[in-house]
């Protein structure tokens, strides 16, 4: 059994609450999670808003956004545990060895810089290639990001690609300094369905000819299915369930799991039309072309 | 386009980005005039411009909003909330509006002690309920749902959606429900219209629409929805590919 | 509650409460009359005259606690006249929008092109310089700039989706202004008020400096700097405590303003 590449130990995370009216206090928001992550696997984090899967993301490069902070535990990455490293050795670690993609590529990059730019950037800041060999890297990885046009595409700037497209320039930016930890975070959740399977395709390949260790946090349990080796269902800064991505779908032990599992399938009869409609809508068409006509 | 609603029941406009589907409930509501064709609501044809509409026609089409923080008033208390449009419509007062308040909170199922609070003390799904039940409040025909349940956690969302199914039982009302997401779709619509790039390019209801054969759109949104089975992902893009490479 | 507030909101709030308790009850408080003389000129502090007496000869404690008064209540009735037509001009060209809105933004901008100072210097020297007359033209001439405040604020919320709920109701358009958007906009609007006040007292002084301001033997703070300020040269410093006493009054108000859009903005996901 290969020594797992990441292993977080009862890590534990807080954070000050201001509530209206009150006297500002500290509280627990992650309540001592522990899991490992081999190389060239994929964990996924999921559950929903406030479970703490997204602050653990963060924990793992060690940065606790706005005042908050890892209370407790141990979070070992490559051999060394990242919570009693100096901050030198953290701002190398960050963008060099642990890289971050963010749910919104458009609100990451930089409008007034081409793409190809600051994908390369930070693999060249941490000295890891020059700037022609990381340019060159770059393009591979457009290449198999199934981006279109890849030598060109990094002259273009972020308003002029697609929404997906430039989520893929995203995960290109964080695999260009050959990391060993890349962390996702919610990266398809903007993006409209039909987008969203040529992205998930897209990353699923990256990571597994990469070879990169892998969290991909999400709140929809069908999307992690699809990518991860292995599942941590998170509520309330707690784990509630850990297992290989087969077991959690096929076998969820706990009912927060089988809920998750089982979300929309709400069961209802489908009534037939009444002869008097409530609302038609007929010929609509609005003024700048959308909303044509169309036979039924 | 060409639409219809019938009462009680429930129209699912699908639609990504660009389609259209918003438009369609601002041109609805009379918030931008339409160029051609025409609204008929209710046995009467609706006024283009909202401003224009009497009161009675405004009382009967209602909409609740994606985004349940923008959509109330932060210095409101739910009671007002909830309690203007009694006033409003009805020209409740007093102790009866109290009542009625109460009544309209139990059925969105938030109990006493609710009316006082601020909406930046609820939740994302109670703040969605009392979206719902001023709404509701004014006793409409029809309630235009724009993407109501698409800011929710996924099992919060479900618990929204069969509130709206309980509601539309007891009150009667039909939902014109704008969405994204098919899941939500296949469990609440009796009725369905596929929006793409501002046309509608299918439409009738739930069976006839989500059976094959498919136009090219809907197949694609279709195919596109992730479902919850290991391997999934692989299976779709090797179809697509076998499709393509057979064209 | 009181124990929640800060301590520099505290001093502000006690020395700020302190000049305006002074300038309401300054006949009570006052030891002498305000144009009485009563001794010589430029006497140094003394326990019968506790700052000295001014340029001709008046308890000058007695000028600076009149002259308060006068100050204060211009610049409180300045203050109110410019929130009152700013705001609600500013409201208006928010929610009215089209040719309404480039109208009144398009003639305010006219008047904020020209410097308040030589403007109001301007009117000053044309019309009789009463203090309703004072009142009338700082409060009106700062109203652009509380105009462009209250508009921006009010664009800002005119775009809520509870805004545009409340339309879709049916409601009129002066319940929009004051039901939706006006409790929302206070807060930025609150601190606003707090520096417009400072600012109304620095251009009433410096008017009254300038001499078209309040006029003799109507004590105010910048007036009595201009009756004093000869005295300077000869290391008289009675030209100096009005100038003390604008600076604090400044600093005091500006640390309440800090205070309550401190308050106002993390209650209820007020706006800010």
């Amino acid at each position: 059994m290969t020594e797992a590449f990441v292993k977080v130990r009862d890590l534990k995370i807080g954070a000050t609450v201001y509530p209206p009216g009150e006297k500002p206090h500290d509280i627990e928001i992650v309540h001592g999670v522990s899991f490992d992550l081999q190389k060239g696997k994929v964990l996924g984090l999921i559950g929903e808003s406030g479970a703490g899967k997204s602050t653990i993301g963060l924990a793992s490069m060690a940065y606790g956004r706005g005042g908050v902070e890892l209370t407790g535990g141990e979070v070992w990455v490559n051999g060394r545990d990242i919570l009693k490293t100096s901050k030198g050795d953290l701002r190398a670690l960050r963008g060099g060895e642990v890289t971050y993609v963010s749910q919104s590529a458009a609100a990451s990059f930089n409008p007034a810089k081409q793409i190809l730019e600051q994908v390369t950037e930070a693999a060249i800041r941490h000295g890891k290639f020059t700037k022609a060999e990381a340019e060159a890297r770059a393009i591979v990885l457009f290449e198999k990001l199934g981006l279109p046009e890849p030598e060109r595409i990094g002259r273009r700037y972020p308003h002029q690609v697609s929404g997906g497209q430039l989520q893929r320039c995203m995960t290109a930016l964080a695999l260009c300094p050959e990391p060993d930890l890349v962390v996702f975070d919610e990266p398809t959740t903007a993006l409209d369905v039909t987008t969203q399977i040529d992205v998930l395709m897209a990353i699923k390949e990256a990571i597994r000819d990469t070879g990169v260790a892998a969290l991909y946090i999400t709140h929809d349990l069908a999307v992690v299915a699809q990518v991860s080796d292995d599942i941590m269902v998170l509520k309330m800064g707690e784990m509630v369930e850990y297992g290989s991505v087969d077991q959690i779908i096929n076998a969820p032990q706990e009912e927060y799991t089988r809920a998750l599992v089982s979300v929309r399938s709400i069961d209802h009869e489908e009534k037939q039309p009444t002869s008097e409609p409530v609302l038609i809508c007929e010929n609509l068409r609005e003024h700048n072309g959308a909303l044509q006509r169309h036979e039924v | 386009m060409n639409v219809e609603v019938h009462p009680g029941q429930t129209l699912a406009v699908v639609g990504e980005s660009g389609s259209g589907k918003s438009t369609l409930a601002r041109v609805i509501t009379g918030l931008l005039p339409q160029r051609e064709g025409r609204v008929h609501f209710a046995g009467r044809d609706l006024n283009p411009v909202m401003r224009t509409r009497p009161r009675e026609d405004l009382r009967e089409l209602q909409m609740i909003y994606q985004m349940a923080d923008t959509a109330m008033n932060p210095r409101q208390t739910v009671g007002t909330i909830i309690g203007r449009p009694l006033e409003f419509y009805f020209g409740l007062r007093g102790a009866e509006k109290q009542k009625r308040i109460q009544e309209l909170l139990d059925e969105i199922e938030l109990g006493k002690g609710f009316q006082d609070r601020y909406p930046a003390e609820l939740s994302g799904g109670q703040k969605q309920r009392v979206c719902i039940a001023r709404a509701l409040a004014a006793k409409p025909k029809l309630i235009i749902c724009d993407e109501v349940t698409s800011a929710l956690d996924p099992l919060v969302a479900d618990g929204i959606l069969k509130l709206l199914l309980d509601l539309q039982k007891i009150e009667n009302v039909a939902y014109l429900f704008i969405t994204h997401d098919l899941a939500t779709v296949r469990a609440i619509a009796d009725s369905i219209a596929v929006m793409y790039q501002g046309e509608v390019v299918r439409y009738g209801t739930k069976t006839e629409v989500l059976s094959p054969p498919f136009d090219d759109y809907t197949d694609l949104l279709l195919s596109s929805v992730p479902e919850m089975k290991l391997g999934w992902l692989e299976d779709v893009i090797a179809n697509r590919k076998m499709e393509s490479a057979g064209n | 509650m009181i124990k929640n507030i800060p301590l520099s909101a505290l001093i502000g709030l006690m020395i700020t409460g302190v000049y305006f308790f002074v300038a309401i009850f300054a006949g009570f408080v006052a030891p002498y009359g305000m144009a009485e003389i009563v001794g010589d000129v430029w006497e140094p502090a003394s326990a019968e005259h506790l700052l000295g007496t001014d340029n001709i000869g008046r308890d000058l404690l007695t000028r600076m606690i009149y002259g308060g008064q006068t100050t204060i209540f211009i610049a409180t009735a300045g203050t109110i006249l410019s929130f009152v037509t700013g705001s609600t001009l500013g409201f208006l060209a928010a929610v009215l929008g089209g040719w309404a809105d480039q109208l009144l933004s398009r003639l305010v901008d006219l008047l904020m092109a020209i410097p308040s100072l030589i403007l109001a210097l301007v009117i000053l020297a044309m019309v009789p310089v009463t203090v309703p007359v004072l009142i009338l033209v700082m409060g009106l001439l700062d109203a652009t700039r509380v105009f462009r405040l209250a508009r921006s604020v009010a664009v800002d919320i005119n775009v809520m989706e509870y805004v545009e709920a409340a339309s879709l109701r049916g409601e009129g358009r002066l319940w929009v202004i004051f039901r939706e958007i006006l409790p929302n906009a206070l807060s930025p609007l609150v601190a606003e008020l707090g520096l417009r006040f400072i600012f109304m007292v620095l251009f009433i002084s410096t008017l009254s400096f300038l001499g078209l301001g309040v006029q003799p033997p109507l004590a105010d703070w910048g007036g009595i700097v201009k009756e004093n300020k000869d005295g300077i040269i000869y290391g008289i410093g009675a030209a100096l405590y009005p100038a003390i006493a604008i600076a604090t009054l400044a600093i005091s108000v500006n640390l309440v303003a800090d205070w309550v859009l401190n308050r106002t903005t993390s209650l209820k996901g007020g706006r800010g």
